[in-house]
């Protein structure tokens, strides 16, 4: 009986030993009431393997391998993403078990996170060929599938959920597609034509003068053609010079390291969760908004996505925005923007914290369409989630209605 | 034996539901009639405090007293209910008899004290405070006069338009005896009476009224009690108490609470009910509420927001264009979003409002939005938290614009203009300042104009 307890004791003593000599990783963290970023040194929870990036839930790998990233890789950069990844997904696994109450994370299988990887996603093949555009500075959820009947056997092949973080590359910000032209150029563009037709009508009426009444005329009719036409080119002149001043308005290089920016991972597991109704493999403006949300509501910082000396100097999208609704935000080229943020945390500000977050959830369950709009069933959808889930769903949808109407819907 | 001991006890357990029973039905909700819905009294002054310590100075037993307070006027109610009319100086005398029976009240004076207990433990609401409190004033009043020697100094010019041709007899016939309290309602028969009349405002009433009384009680139609009486209602304003208990007792037993989701009187004051309505006649929302409409208004009234509530929870709403007639014409439908259907909905009440003050039944009655917020709120659709929320859906129709932003507006459009006249190159200087400060004074917590948004419909 001794011998028993003595092999239980020591069995116990052996686990707390290993617990606490799991061992400790450098991660990315923001500070607690800022945006700036530091580096501390956590314990990694859950972890199944003891030489490798591999948990009960999460297992980190590169690339395209399917092997777990080794705790003394070569690359002591690739660890710290690694490291950062690891924890940061495993404060959003808490956040939805925990503060949304929800069994998603419970059910979801062990998810394989990729970093490093630059291969577009396939939907037949999982992984598009190495020569296929490489992708660089974004970060991606991709839902679980095979490869098709015809493919032949040796190549046959599944996948669960994953989680794709690209690497990180600086890319002049001329560069950038559809970027357009900075909003000061935008604006004396808009003035141009009117103010060259007043001034061509004036030119046209001081000749008429010149002809018509010389002795009204104080004027030499070169002085005022040299008047006119240099007006004209001062105004060309402006506009175009304002076309380099884009480094007034972006910098002059972009560049996004996914993996190393909070927000980014915890917005990518809540599209894990929120994958039960709303699609992964389209990027729309509500799905993104969503995402967004969950990712805003779990730092609880006003801005989110800030930038991460070293790692991204991508703008960050603001909760509190105070754009109006138009028409142009249903585009999936703004899926990128913070209106839909800006709107669903009006509706926390409106309803509290804790209804809000289980509003915005619920609300996914109304969203089952990737041509979900924001106007009409974004809207919707939140105030049918606020039926079953506002404490008075009577008085706090009017309430929601006010908050629509400030938003200009 | 035993069988017919057992069939006997049968026998009296069904008598004594049986009594229940009728009990039941002739008693009044005592729910309906407790405070539910005015957060604070308007009413309980000073005064009444003072009347209230002696009250409790004068009981000899102030054991258990809610209860048996409360007990007394439920039985009061009962005797209440089983008369054939439901008059105010009738309701105060059986409220005070059946205290005294009940030993809550020691001397008459008393009624006062017992009044505000009752008020103040939220058994009856400020409008029956009120109202029994006038009704005990006016009682007095009446009986001290009654039996003056001298009528008072008699009008000057009696016969004038309105009254020389005046039938007195006919006109005063409900008064050749002073009618019982218990059946027929002195003060509801003299507002009557005023009705029949002709008059611009109140104080024309006043004035016609006075000289028909004593004109009346001149040429022998009144005795001299009577018209002191009727002198006493006059004088007291008793015909324009805000509430009278004929009203009172149909409202709070037809509509109060009606519409709420339990069907039930649930506890949910508030402090919209107590706001004033008319400072000047000191009424708040709910007292001008009762004095203005009867049970079957206030339902249509809360009716209009039960039918705005259904609108905004509709599933779908189009806007259809036919253009054509015929079963082929092309025909255009547009889905109308949550929150146009919401302006929508909130537009039709403004269009229900206009309907239901042009129908029969509310003809000569002006309906404010307030009046139909308060309605919603006493028949229990409208919980207090709703309120705010709701009053302000009269800013769709009524939009208050500061009038800083009128004056700004204005010196844009001056300066707009003037602007683009400034010689070349400064005009686009001006132009560009302008847009910037326009971007400007748009931002903030300012609702966006739906007649200014292109992005929606409504």
């Amino acid at each position: 009986m001794k011998k028993i307890y003595f092999g239980f004791l020591t069995l116990f003593i052996a686990t707390s030993t290993y617990a606490q000599m799991s061992p400790s990783f450098t991660v990315l963290e923001r500070k607690l009431h800022s945006n700036r970023t530091i580096y501390r040194s956590v314990q990694l929870d859950d972890l199944e393997s003891v030489d490798s990036f591999d948990g009960k839930y999460f297992k980190i790998v590169e690339g395209k391998s399917d092997e777990a990233i080794k705790f003394h890789d070569a690359k002591p950069n690739l660890i710290l993403r690694a490291a950062s990844v690891y924890h940061h997904l495993t404060l959003a696994r808490n956040f939805w078990i925990e503060k949304m109450s929800s069994l998603s994370p419970i059910n979801l299988e062990k998810v394989i996170i990729r970093v490093e990887i630059k291969n577009l996603y396939d939907e037949q093949g999982h992984f598009a060929h190495d020569n296929r555009t490489p992708q660089f500075n974004n970060a991606l959820s991709i839902p679980a599938g095979e490869t098709p009947e015809w493919v032949p056997e040796d190549r046959q092949h599944a996948w669960n959920k994953e989680i794709w973080f690209r690497p990180m590359k600086k890319i002049e910000s001329k560069d950038l597609p559809g970027l357009g032209p900075n909003p000061l150029t935008v604006s004396l563009q808009a003035l141009e034509q009117p103010f060259i037709n007043y001034t061509t009508n004036r030119f046209n009426q001081t000749i008429m003068e010149h002809i018509f009444y010389p002795a009204y005329s104080t004027n030499s009719v070169w002085g005022d053609v040299i008047r006119f036409a240099g007006t004209i080119a001062l105004t060309k002149a402006v506009i175009e010079a304002t076309k380099h001043m884009d480094n007034l308005f972006v910098e002059k290089y972009y560049y996004l390291d996914t993996a190393m920016v909070p927000e980014v991972i915890y917005h990518e597991y809540a599209h894990l969760i929120l994958s039960d109704y709303m699609e992964m493999s389209h990027s729309t403006p509500v799905i993104e908004g969503m995402a967004d949300y969950f990712a805003a509501a779990l730092t609880a910082k006003r801005k989110v996505y800030a930038k991460v000396k070293g790692y991204s100097n991508a703008a960050a999208k603001d909760t509190e925005s105070k754009k109006d609704y138009a028409h142009w935000y249903e585009s999936n080229r703004t899926s990128t923007a913070d209106f839909v943020l800006s709107v669903l945390w009006d509706v926390r500000e409106t309803l509290g914290e804790k209804v809000a977050d289980q509003v915005v959830f619920e609300a996914r369950t109304f969203l089952t369409t990737r041509t979900a709009t924001i106007n009409h069933h974004l809207i919707q959808a939140i105030l049918d989630a606020c039926d079953l889930k506002c404490e008075r769903p009577r008085r706090d949808k009017l309430k929601l209605y006010e908050t629509f109407s400030l938003k200009g819907f | 034996m035993r069988k017919k001991e057992t069939h006997m006890k049968k026998n009296y357990v069904l008598v004594l539901l049986s009594f229940c029973f009728i009990l039941n039905a002739n008693a009044f909700d005592l729910n309906l009639f407790a405070n539910n819905k005015e957060s604070e009294s308007k009413s309980l002054k000073n005064r009444a405090f003072k009347e209230l310590r002696r009250w409790q100075y004068n009981l000899t037993d102030s054991q258990n007293l809610l209860p048996r307070v409360k007990s007394s006027f439920s039985r009061a109610l009962i005797t209440f209910k089983s008369q054939g009319a439901y008059c105010d100086l009738g309701f105060y005398e059986i409220v005070k008899h059946q205290a005294m029976d009940d030993g809550l009240i020691v001397y008459e004076y008393d009624f006062d004290g017992f009044v505000t207990y009752l008020r103040q433990e939220n058994v009856i609401d400020d409008l029956l405070y009120m109202n029994m409190i006038a009704s005990q004033d006016l009682s007095n009043e009446m009986a001290k006069d009654a039996h003056h020697s001298h009528p008072r100094i008699p009008p000057f010019n009696r016969y004038t338009d309105d009254t020389k041709d005046v039938d007195l007899k006919k006109m005063y016939s409900n008064f050749t005896a002073w009618p019982n309290e218990r059946t027929g309602c002195s003060v509801g028969l003299y507002k009557d009476l005023s009705l029949s009349l002709q008059w611009k405002d109140k104080k024309e009433r006043d004035q016609i009224l006075k000289k028909l009384n004593y004109m009346a009680y001149d040429n022998g139609v009144l005795s001299l009690e009577t018209f002191n009486k009727l002198e006493v209602i006059r004088q007291k304003n008793a015909i324009d108490w805000p509430v009278h208990i004929r009203n009172y007792v149909g409202i709070v037993t037809k509509a109060k609470d009606k519409l709420s989701p339990s069907g039930q009187p649930e506890f949910d004051p508030s402090t919209y009910s107590t706001k004033y309505a008319d400072r000047k006649a000191k009424l708040t929302q709910r007292a001008r509420l009762y004095r203005n409409f009867d049970s079957t208004q206030v339902m249509m009234l809360s009716d209009i927001i039960l039918k705005t509530s259904k609108r905004m929870d509709s599933k779908n709403v189009y806007l259809e264009f036919q253009y054509e007639e015929g079963p082929d014409s092309e025909i255009e439908t547009y889905v109308l979003s949550p929150m146009e259907r919401y302006r929508v909905s909130i537009k039709m009440l403004r269009k229900d409002l206009g309907e239901i003050m042009r129908s029969d039944l509310f003809r000569n009655t002006a309906v404010s939005y307030e009046d139909l917020v308060t309605a919603a709120y006493e028949t229990g659709l409208l919980k207090s938290d709703e309120l705010e929320l709701i009053l302000k859906f009269e800013e769709f129709w009524n939009p208050k614009d500061p009038k800083w932003k009128a004056y700004a507006g204005f010196a844009f459009s001056i300066l707009g203009t003037a602007t683009f006249y400034l010689p070349p190159p400064w005009n686009i200087v001006g132009a560009i300042a302008l847009i910037v400060t326009q971007t400007q004074l748009n931002k903030g917590q300012e609702k966006p104009d739906p007649d200014d948004n292109w992005n929606v419909v409504i």
